[in-house]
């Protein structure tokens, strides 16, 4: 009886997604029978032959970028394999089919059917989409994954999505981020006037409160702006990719922690209408692939930040820091004030503010008997 | 010319795994043909007809415990939903085929095929099975992960497990556990002198170090022994799933963070044939959906424990409150000392302890700009706002 019951259901998922033939080797022994073509004589296009599904997958990163374009390509691959190749997903590096900051438009018009990048680079078609990433003053990583997963940031993120055929997954995290490298010795908050920084997003409007000019630039011009004094200081991500990009060469005092990234996640973003047609396996394929990426990403950092912070110290003499106290201090006050204004823009930004504001205070208020008072006796 | 090269290589493997015939639905349609019975006639067993794989998961967890209970069943069902059924795994709480700390038995013997527990518990069978879960002094849950999945741990997990014929991929965690229920405040290490305190593992000889009289029971027995006044304080997980029992009612101050549990990891333990016999997906399912689950409970934790401790404090006037710096500093000093003896049991165990102990340096040196200095620096600012 429980067979049969299982033996129906399973028929049934398999009546609802036609383009889906799992056993295509068993199918080749009763092929006459079946829709579809036979392996020599194919019926239908190239994309859905065989039951094959392929997807594309574009992304804001450079080819084999560690951590981020590695991470992008462990979901990929690891989609491929975990459906048997049912559903096969191809990766394009930032620029080789759409620009890295037109993944949103691409993904939600159908171009591609996925991407793999930062919310926060979506500020421009809505204020409140880097609360999914980061935001200055706001949570860690493992925090910010609480948020999302079980404190309600998933539902809000969906709700917002949804205007733009769009569903975002958490796909990976860099960590809490470095503050930046310095070319001077930064003593006092009157240090940062003055400051030429490249930041991106809400930390680029803290720095300018504090008397800095915030730039933006892509990660391929950073070097050459540090070199030729058109900037002062840059922030990028942490030791791990910092230590790749060579910042030591230009700038010799590094800061940390960051104020304005402490924990970033990734998106792993699907086309909506798109994701809702893949039979509910590939669905939960997909869905799985980027939570264990998520956390995967996450370990790849903890471990490849600590072991290139301690080669850029012994190798390149790089001075390593924590900022002053009272610059601290005025970093956090700003991004307060700096983030709870996003609240003003509208019902949705609002309610967005308020759950996460929310579930910070509750676990601020754990983190002196968690992770952080363990780590303050411990070393 | 593709899609033939890739239908020889399908059918390979299916010959080589008769077990497995995805897609169960379409064999209906030319059941004659195959074997394996029809719906209504199963010719097979009843874990192998269809081609659906069966797994039993056992745990050492009550059914629907919070944390390991919940993690097992998320990821049993995660395996199974991936799989499209193809792999189905049955979760079985505590006692229900074998009792908690037999799981490693009967996965080994192929009692079940999986099971989900933590580690440490089988500290009897190697010395240096703890440094895959926890021992005092030691990782945070993401520290944890990072060691096993990038620097070296998985593969020295493997090596331990072999000589047992298991497998082990890391599966939850429950972050940072708190310090333990006291009934009398502990204001210096005078205080822990003859203090019999509930502690498992490599935590109970730091607490015997430290003059105190450590006990191990289930968690079922620690109320009516603190009640009893059997012991004075114990040791369970943190806020949430010690809410839940109840412990506020006979201990008055909780002290925390703890020393000896820096982020608790939790396992899928699979029988090495078991695992190996299986095709690549499936195989790429299992370790894609512990990997999903490895810091999935530390999130958990965290969305829990905040409100939880409000709950114990505003609700329960309960005391929270640090441990004393010396008796910090105590602890964690002896608890390099207890851990650092593992080293010298063998060979093995002396790689482990090294390459555990190199991470674990490392990490500490970056904390100070990691999480750990923001949190500080975060904690001290809004202090100010």
């Amino acid at each position: 009886m429980k067979n049969k019951k299982k033996l129906f259901k399973r028929r049934q998922i398999l009546i609802g997604a036609t383009a889906l033939t799992a056993a295509t080797g068993l199918l080749a022994s009763c092929k006459e029978q079946v829709d579809g073509g036979t392996p020599d004589k194919p019926e239908k296009s190239a994309s859905i032959s065989k039951g094959i599904i392929h997807w594309k997958m574009v992304t804001t990163w450079p080819k084999n970028f560690p951590g981020l374009g590695t991470g992008a390509q462990r979901i990929a691959d690891s989609i491929t394999t975990m459906s048997d190749e049912q559903l096969t997903v191809k990766l394009y590096a930032g620029g080789e089919l759409v620009p890295p900051f037109e993944c949103f438009d691409a993904v939600s018009q159908g171009t591609a059917q996925m991407s793999h990048g930062a919310s926060y680079y979506w500020i421009n078609k809505n204020r409140s989409t880097p609360f999914f990433a980061t935001v200055p003053g706001g949570l860690t990583a493992q925090e910010h994954d609480a948020w999302i997963h079980y404190g309600g940031g998933q539902e809000l993120w969906d709700e917002l999505y949804a205007n733009y055929n769009l569903k975002g997954f958490l796909g990976g995290n860099s960590g809490v981020q470095m503050g930046g490298w310095f070319k001077k010795e930064i003593k006092s908050l009157e240090d940062f006037k003055g400051l030429k920084m490249r930041m991106p997003g809400l930390g680029a409007e803290v720095i300018n409160r504090m008397g800095a000019t915030a730039i933006a630039l892509p990660g391929g011009e950073i070097m050459p702006a540090l070199e030729s004094g058109a900037i002062d200081a840059t922030e990028w991500v942490g030791p791990y990719n910092d230590l790749a990009f060579g910042f030591y060469q230009a700038a010799k005092y590094y800061y940390g922690p960051g104020f304005h990234e402490p924990g970033t996640h990734t998106e792993f973003m699907v086309n909506k209408e798109e994701y809702e047609k893949l039979p509910k396996n590939l669905q939960k394929i997909v869905e799985h692939a980027s939570v264990s990426e998520n956390n995967r990403m996450l370990a790849e950092f903890t471990y490849g930040n600590s072991a290139a912070q301690r080669k850029l110290i012994n190798e390149y003499d790089v001075k390593i820091n924590n900022f002053p106290k009272e610059i601290y201090d005025k970093m956090f006050k700003i991004s307060e004030e700096v983030v709870a204004e996003t609240a003003n823009e509208g019902d949705i930004n609002k309610r967005i503010y308020n759950s996460w504001l929310k579930f910070k205070n509750d676990v601020r208020e754990r983190a002196p008997f968690a992770e952080q008072g363990y780590m303050e006796r411990r070393g | 010319m593709k899609g033939k090269k890739k239908l020889f290589k399908r059918r390979q493997i299916l010959v080589g795994a008769t077990v497995i015939t995805a897609a169960a639905g379409l064999l209906a349609s030319c059941k004659e043909q195959v074997d394996g019975g029809t719906p209504d006639k199963p010719a097979k067993s009843a874990s192998i007809s269809k081609g659906i794989i069966q797994w039993k998961m056992v745990t050492c967890w009550p059914r629907d415990f919070p944390g390991g209970g919940t993690q097992s069943q998320k990821l049993a069902k995660r395996i199974t939903e991936s799989s499209g059924g193809k792999l189905e795994i049955k979760n079985f709480a505590a006692n229900e085929i074998v009792p908690a700390f037999e799981v490693f038995d009967a996965v080994r013997e192929g009692t079940a095929e999986c099971g989900h527990a933590a580690p440490y518990y089988w500290i009897s069978k190697h010395k240096a099975i703890p440094f895959f879960c926890t021992v005092p002094g030691g990782m945070t849950a993401m520290e944890k992960a990072a060691w096993i999945i990038f620097g070296g741990g998985q593969e020295l997990w493997d090596e331990v497990y072999a000589e047992f014929g298991v497998k082990s991929f890391l599966a939850g965690n429950t972050g940072v556990q708190m310090g333990g229920w006291f009934q009398k405040e502990i204001n210096s290490m005078e205080d822990f002198q003859g203090i019999k305190m509930r502690m498992p593992g490599l935590g109970a000889e730091v607490v015997n170090r430290m003059g105190g009289t450590a006990v191990n029971m289930p968690a079922g027995e620690i109320m009516p022994a603190l009640q009893s006044g059997v012991i004075d304080a114990a040791e369970w997980v943190g806020p949430w799933n010690d809410l839940a029992l109840g412990f506020y009612k006979v201990a008055k101050y909780y002290y925390g963070p703890g020393f000896h549990e820096g982020g608790t990891a939790n396992e899928l333990i699979m029988n090495n044939n078991s695992f190996n016999s299986l095709p690549d997906d499936l195989k790429s399912i299992i370790k894609d959906a512990c990997h999903a689950s490895a810091l999935e409970g530390p999130s958990e934790y965290f969305a829990n424990s905040g409100y939880s401790l409000d709950i114990l404090k505003q609700k329960h006037n309960v005391d929270v409150r640090p441990f004393p710096r010396d008796v910090l500093n105590n602890m964690f000093k002896i608890s390099k000392e207890v851990v650092e003896e593992t080293a010298n049991l063998g060979p093995l165990h002396e790689k482990i302890y090294s390459s555990w102990n190199n991470f674990l340096n490392q990490s500490m040196r970056y904390q100070k700009y990691g999480d750990f200095g923001y949190m500080r620096d975060r904690a001290e600012a809004y202090e100010k706002l």
